[in-house]
């Protein structure tokens, strides 16, 4: 009785494990099995029932009256409404236009457009879709290897979680208590290498071995010089500048990241206007998926919300600290490997939403104990969370397309047409997932990669 | 069965109907970001709406929208879940596994929060409670409500996807196809 007691918020976290498998929608289960254990540690003495009534005040500090959280939506709703409008896909039109006499250009131009579109909804199984939708179809009428076709869109995809503006970096920096402003800044050059690294391996394949990425016809694309910047004016220029504009401001600091994601919305919606493809239907559709999405984030954070409460009224942060120490993990290095090998393998199931709000205030008492000292640099805990949180992400991006249960090959696999196996897209994805892994150790041995610009631009001291 | 399948039906429109007409409150928002972020940069104010005001009415706007979208997106099936080890069920079974949550997880979770954030949204009301801030904006008590609505809401919901299990697990074989929800949808 006496080690159920103890134990109680590890049994707690186990069961929960094991229950989100049954296919019920997380936020319920997280909530039911919150409920379930709370019952249990009444009967054993250990909860009382107006403990309960904690959970609304909490989700209403959490949720709702949470000024930086609006930033989630908005920047969703600038996302599809990007998409939706079209500007999207005149967008890698453009890009493949460009890049039509480089190797690899159409797979480059990919890459090149999750690099620039990164805000496109910012949930991974929603990005790789609408890549495949737009981009597949193109690369394999041009008789693309398939492998490398899958594996740059895949990556691409993932990419979005990384890059800001990322609603990923929102929920974590208000989750850890780090300015989101700063975790924007620290992705922005971990990102740059990472595409960077895509495009050098696309285009040394596709150099070395030019009948895996056959390039576009030269009638594709415009004849004249006019025309030629027409296309860079129209379908160049503007997404560019209003991620420019969003991305300069919060740096510069003149807006706060829910402000910029506002006006970006509003940029959003002028393009669509400019497009000629702004019209109720449209509004609607944006609107609706828009509303689907952020509902299905912040309806996490409640069923989130009551289970980490239920568990850290069992004693569970004591616990965990206990547990790591009885396992030998004490040292920064250790709790580190720790989190990531943990997250690297939870992100075979979950998107980073679950992963982001039911870990991270697991462990979050474990990681503001951990000091890096000289590795990092002078600054305090902030300076640990905001690497820590780029190298989440990298580590997160990597176990999202690691076969063989990678969830974003699992997403692919029900886009693709019948032609492309499993097969094509595991190995398709492993030269990307190896090049993630060199970019996480890169901000592994190198910290001043993230934390270098967030210095720069003053959000860290 | 065809009644309760039709109860289903009209719950789930009314549903969409509610959110959809929340939904353009992006649309406020976007203009309540943007009118701040000027106004401030030009130093001009409209009587009463000063940057604090309108500031809360960004989060409070927000709050109604992702309430007021909670049931919605359980009855179009977009809240995640994890099915990779139970998406070769077959359908009888996989409706018998919603059956199971809904008793589980759903409910309680629905009621309990529904009963507590009635309790939170009356303190509220009764204290006639504001913002801590002195120019902020007053009457807590309605962005409270909104969560209170949406949890409603979303019992509606969660009541109307079982009285389609019920018409799929127990209705004659014509219903079965208009039935089908979410993981045993039956799309051919």
């Amino acid at each position: 009785m006496e080690w159920l007691t103890h134990h109680l918020s590890l049994i707690l976290f186990f069961v929960l494990a094991a229950s989100l498998f049954c296919g019920f929608p997380v936020a319920f289960v997280l909530g039911g099995i919150g409920i379930m254990f709370g019952g249990l540690g009444i009967l054993l003495g250990v909860f009382e029932p107006i403990q309960f009534f904690n959970l609304l005040p909490r989700i209403w500090g959490s949720a709702a009256s949470n000024p930086i959280l609006v930033a989630v939506p908005m920047f969703i709703f600038m996302g599809t409404m990007l998409e939706r409008s079209g500007v999207a896909n005149d967008l890698l039109h453009c890009l493949q236009v460009l890049l039509r006499r480089v190797p690899g250009g159409l797979a480059m131009s990919v890459t090149l457009m999750g690099t620039i579109m990164a805000a496109t909804t910012g949930i991974v199984g929603a990005s790789v879709v609408m890549l495949t939708m737009i981009a597949l179809p193109s690369m394999l009428e041009r008789g693309y290897n398939k492998e490398l076709a899958v594996g740059t869109i895949a990556s691409a995809g993932t990419l979005g979680i990384l890059i800001p503006p990322s609603i990923m970096l929102v929920i974590m920096g208000d989750l850890l208590s780090v300015s989101v402003g700063a975790l924007f800044a620290a992705a922005v050059i971990p990102g740059l290498i990472l595409a960077f690294l895509y495009l050098l391996y696309i285009g040394g394949i596709s150099f070395l071995q030019p009948h895996k990425a056959p390039p576009l016809p030269d009638a594709v694309g415009p004849k004249t010089s006019a025309e030629f910047w027409r296309l860079i004016g129209k379908s160049f220029f503007p997404p560019v500048f209003l991620i420019t504009l969003v991305l300069g401001s919060i740096f510069g600091g003149w807006a706060t990241p829910t402000e910029a994601a506002g006006v970006g919305s509003l940029g959003a919606l002028l393009l669509a206007w400019f497009n000629g493809t702004l019209d109720r239907r449209a509004l609607r559709d944006v609107i609706e998926r828009t509303g689907l999405t952020n509902a299905m984030v912040f309806f996490i954070v409640f069923g989130a919300t009551l289970f980490s409460f239920v568990f850290r009224s069992l004693g569970g942060d004591d616990l965990i600290v206990e547990l790591l120490a009885t396992m030998g993990i004490t040292t920064g290095w250790e709790v580190l490997s720790f989190m990531l090998i943990l997250t690297f393998v939870l992100g075979f199931f979950f998107d980073w939403i679950e992963i982001t709000l039911i870990v991270l205030p697991v462990f979050a008492p474990v990681l503001h104990g951990v000091d890096f000292g000289p590795h990092i640099g002078e600054g305090g805990p902030i300076l640990f969370m905001t690497w820590f949180v780029i190298m989440m992400s990298v580590n997160l991006q990597t176990s999202f397309l690691t076969p063989p249960f990678g969830f974003t090959l699992f997403y692919m696999k029900g886009t693709v047409p019948p032609s492309i196996n499993m097969g094509h897209i595991y190995r398709g994805i492993v030269p990307f997932v190896v090049l993630q892994l060199i970019g996480l150790l890169l901000i592994l041995a190198f910290p001043q990669i993230a934390l270098w610009l967030p210095r720069t631009v003053g959000f860290l001291k | 069965m065809d009644g309760l399948l039709t109860a289903s039906n009209a719950i789930n429109r009314m549903l969409e109907r509610v959110a959809m007409t929340v939904g353009w409150l992006f649309l406020v928002i976007t203009a309540v970001i943007v009118f701040d972020v000027l106004s401030r940069k030009f130093g001009f104010q409209l009587p009463g709406m000063g940057s604090t005001r309108l500031q809360e009415l960004e989060w409070q706007l927000h709050t109604a929208l992702f309430s007021f979208w909670l049931g919605v997106g359980y009855v179009k099936n977009s809240h995640v879940r994890i099915d990779i080890l139970v998406a070769n069920l077959s359908p009888r079974r996989q409706a018998w596994t919603e059956m199971a949550g809904c008793l589980l997880f759903a409910l309680p979770y629905c009621l309990l929060a529904i009963y507590i954030s009635l309790d939170f949204t009356w303190i509220s009301w009764v204290d006639n409670e504001g913002s801590p801030s002195a120019n902020g904006l007053p009457w807590r008590w309605i962005p409270k409500s909104f969560i209170t609505l949406g949890l409603i809401m979303l019992l509606v919901g969660v009541v109307s996807v079982m009285m389609r299990i019920i018409v799929f697990l127990y209705g004659p074989e014509r219903l079965r196809k208009p039935s089908s929800f979410a993981a045993f949808e039956i799309t051919d």
